[in-house]
């Protein structure tokens, strides 16, 4: 990955038509500006792993995997039991 | 009412059951209207968010207190408004799972939860501000391996 370091105000180009800056920084959150052609698309990370998330989410599951997933889940609680006393 | 769903044919849900969803789920954004209902499988009971106008979507969903007791969704004041709530504990959170050919390895979304409003009856899924809370969380997994 590329790395490069920008103070507020400063920017950064690529291809010739796409300008991102660096409006500002404030405790954990960086706040970008982003002057790009209409085409491009640009999208959160997390937007895009969510939609993908749900496409993979609506699979039926056969009875087994149920099965499965319930002993797991009493299992997780068992411990948890036996760990607050 | 009556819906046709994936897994169980024709079910019956409570009037109570049934969520608008103005803006769908993210990628089924045609969806709009959901019930969520359970099932009993090995005493344990399961979740389905099922669309009410097609069979499919339907998730298998969790209650994220569940696999995290201490979950504390941040949301945006544009999504609590958005969601006609002034606190996240006006909401009722459900988290997605997906469930891999290994069950084990087993994740749910805790980053963008489906939002229930039980007063307006109005669902979303939100992306929440928790930067720790990952897409695919794996509870079954170490939690060095789940992101928390």
């Amino acid at each position: 990955m590329l790395v490069i370091s920008r103070k507020p105000g400063e920017s950064l180009i690529i291809s010739d038509n796409i300008k991102i800056t660096l409006l500002s920084i404030g405790g954990d959150k960086a706040v970008i500006g982003i002057d790009a052609p209409p085409a491009v698309k640009i999208v959160r990370e997390e937007l895009l792993e969510t939609i993908e998330a749900n496409r993979e989410a609506i699979d039926q599951k056969d009875s087994q995997s149920y099965t499965h997933i319930a002993s797991l889940l009493k299992s997780k609680k068992t411990a948890k039991t036996a760990k607050q006393d | 009412m009556e819906i046709s769903t994936r897994d169980f044919g024709i079910v019956s849900v409570e009037e109570d059951a049934l969520y608008d969803f103005p803006e769908g789920l993210y990628g089924f954004e045609e969806d709009t209207r959901f019930a969520v209902f359970h099932k009993s499988f090995d005493d344990i009971d399961f979740l389905y968010l099922q669309s009410v106008l097609n069979v499919i979507p339907c998730f298998l969903v969790f209650e994220p207190e569940d696999f995290l007791p201490g979950y504390a969704p941040i949301l945006s004041k544009e999504d609590l408004a958005s969601c006609g709530a002034e606190g996240p504990e006006d909401l009722i959170f459900l988290v997605i799972a997906n469930v891999p050919g290994a069950v084990e390895e087993m994740s749910i979304n805790i980053k963008s939860p489906v939002v229930l409003n039980p007063k307006t009856k109005i669902g979303r899924q939100v992306i929440l501000q928790n930067s720790d809370y990952k897409v695919r969380y794996q509870p079954f997994l170490n939690k060095e391996n789940g992101g928390i």
